[in-house]
């Protein structure tokens, strides 16, 4: 262990710091990469479980489980594959715990055994790329969807912005661009197919 | 793609600064591009969003989790630190490395430690003659100054024998006892006034096998070299004896032939001979030929010499001259040596199934008498075997191996042997 502190240089990215731990099994790489997402990880656990000092535990239980499955687990990208662990996480620990949480219905549409792996691709959809020759699926949006995605995606605009040019309701605007952009998304893969 | 890059490595900070709303609008529009594109930053979003809501402060929390951390990844690192398995292997084979050294120096080495303590002891000797040889010149010349002849004649005839007269001075004052001479400032007085005495060693010198008759010397100088063979009580030379001058570090060793030079030995000095399988002899320097010195062998350490050297060829001869010989000691001992002898009868007792009954780990205990032409009799076993095994123990005993009987005064004498041997 001495001689592999000094041998390698000291990993810098979250695939080295996986190859490291993987090789050695030393802990103190892993700490050192999981600080990195520390945070995220905790807030995550809040959405999920509204509770500070439940979300601590979480974010410790959670070490504990990449110190064993990073053993073994070839991970390509660790920043959503810890994103799937600690949504898992949290998720069982709600059902365990027979918890209702208000406004969170996953039990019911079976969240919780197949969201995790909704973004597990590499490379996110590129919109942008492809909205000038998806005029056709942008006639299928509704106005208001189209209306958002314009805004945000051709002239850039925030949030906010959009509430103040169009009048909609902030949370509306977010929903309108999201599922805009997912029906966008269902329909240019239509058309390559 | 480096948008697309970019978008990954969404941070809670720039999350946090998102939500707390200072930021521009272009860097809004960033963001929440970002976590369109990554459910990951959208649920931490979500969280950091809650956490401000409902006032938590995340950085004191996010310091205690630090702490937590810390703390397991070092009590864990403690009790899960594995050594793997090479380390182990090789601390063990250093240890048995350092104990295979150690024996081997032990076993083997001692033969070639004399010798090299042997060479360093003749260039040492060397040097310091030649320095007190400038000293030793002039006193002998100032010593000398009413007879400058005589002087002259001492010098130009021996330098060497000056030199060693001043040794054999400072020796012998260190061990006055053990001289047939007189001591140091006596020996001065001598030398001037008996300039007779350097004369006669430098014809010793000159003829050195003239001197095989015994020569009586009248001063303590030494001659350069005396030498004697060691013998064994079958006049068959002993090979690598180590002859030592006593109370010093001065050795030599036989040859082949148990010939030993020694060099700068006076007159009454004492020589110890050490050999393996003989007992210590030792002998007052009397003239240059020390002759034929006879060791006797020693029955005890014969066990040892046949398990331990079996190294060179004349190790060999050696020791079958020890075995072969029959040792002059006083307790019986059986021809071949013990070790052959344990090894016979354990065969025998095993293959006649004398000793079935005994537990493997009682020694079968043994008592016989050995007569003075070397046959055992009165066999007795101390160990209840029954009648018909102990009487196959006992014809074991009388078909195996004769005896070299025990001695007294040099006399073969009757003497009963007792012995313990282990099954195993």
């Amino acid at each position: 262990m001495f001689f592999k502190r000094f041998s390698k240089p000291k990993p810098t990215t979250d695939a080295e710091y996986l190859a490291a731990y993987q090789a050695t099994g030393n802990l103190e790489l892993l700490g050192e990469l999981y600080e990195r997402y520390m945070e995220m990880v905790f807030a995550v656990c809040f959405k999920y479980l509204r509770d500070e000092d439940e979300s601590k535990d979480a974010v410790m239980q959670i070490f504990e489980e990449l110190v064993v499955k990073l053993r073994t687990h070839s991970v390509e990208n660790f920043r959503s594959w810890l994103h799937s662990v600690a949504r898992n996480h949290c998720l069982m620990h709600l059902r365990s715990n027979r918890l209702q949480t208000e406004g969170v219905d996953f039990f019911e549409d079976g969240s919780v055994e197949n969201e995790p792996f909704e973004h597990q691709s590499d490379e996110p959809f590129e919109l942008e790329q492809n909205l000038s020759k998806m005029t056709d699926c942008l006639e299928t949006l509704s106005d208001e969807q189209r209306t958002s995605i314009r805004l945000f995606y051709l002239e850039e605009k925030c949030y906010k912005e959009i509430t103040d040019l169009t009048g909609y309701d902030l949370n509306k605007v977010k929903s309108y661009i999201q599922n805009g952009k997912r029906n966008l998304k269902i329909c240019i893969e239509k058309k390559h197919e | 793609m480096n948008k697309g890059k970019k978008n990954t490595e969404l941070t809670a900070e720039e999350i946090k600064k998102y939500l707390s709303g200072e930021a521009s609008a272009k860097q809004m529009h960033q963001v929440e591009k970002q976590l369109l594109n990554e459910a990951f930053a959208a649920d931490a979003a979500e969280g950091l969003e809650k956490l401000s809501a409902e006032k938590i402060n995340t950085s004191a929390a996010m310091n205690d989790l630090k702490k937590r951390l810390d703390a397991r990844i070092k009590t864990k690192q403690k009790q899960t630190k594995i050594i793997p398995l090479w380390q182990r292997a090789s601390v063990a084979a250093s240890i048995a490395l350092f104990f295979g050294i150690g024996l081997y120096f032990i076993f083997y080495k001692t033969d070639n430690q004399t010798l090299a303590v042997n060479k360093t002891q003749e260039t040492l000797s060397k040097t310091t003659a030649e320095t007190l040889h400038e000293e030793t010149k002039k006193e002998v010349i100032a010593i000398n100054q009413p007879k400058p002849t005589k002087a002259k004649e001492t010098v130009s005839a021996s330098p060497q024998n000056s030199n060693e007269q001043e040794n054999a001075s400072t020796i012998s004052a260190q061990e006055p006892q053990k001289l047939v001479l007189q001591s140091n400032e006596e020996s001065k007085a001598d030398e001037v006034l008996k300039p007779a005495a350097p004369i006669s060693s430098a014809k010793e010198i000159a003829e050195p096998k003239a001197a095989k008759a015994p020569v009586i010397l009248t001063s303590r100088e030494r001659t350069p070299t005396f030498s004697g063979q060691i013998l064994d009580t079958e006049n068959q030379p002993i090979v690598g004896a180590i002859v030592s001058l006593k109370n010093s570090n001065k050795t030599a060793q036989t040859d082949i032939n148990g010939v030993f030079k020694i060099n700068d030995v006076s007159v009454g000095e004492v020589l110890e001979v050490n050999a393996i399988g003989y007992n210590p002899q030792e002998i007052v320097v009397k003239n240059q030929d020390l002759g034929k010195i006879k060791l006797s062998e020693n029955s005890s350490a014969l066990a040892e010499v046949i398990v331990t050297d079996n190294q060179s060829k004349a190790k060999k001869a050696e020791q079958k001259t020890i075995l072969i010989n029959e040792p002059p000691t006083q307790d019986p001992v059986p021809v071949g040596g013990w070790s052959n002898y344990d090894t016979y009868l354990r065969n025998s007792l095993k293959s006649t199934g004398a000793v079935s009954t005994l537990h493997f780990e009682d020694p079968l205990r043994l008592r016989l008498t050995v007569e003075p032409d070397g046959t055992p009799s009165n066999v007795q076993i101390d160990n209840e075997l029954g009648k018909e095994n102990t009487q196959k123990v006992v014809e074991a005993v009388k078909n195996g191996p004769k005896w070299f009987p025990a001695k007294r005064k040099g006399k073969k004498v009757k003497k009963e042997v007792k012995r313990e041997l282990k099954m195993k």
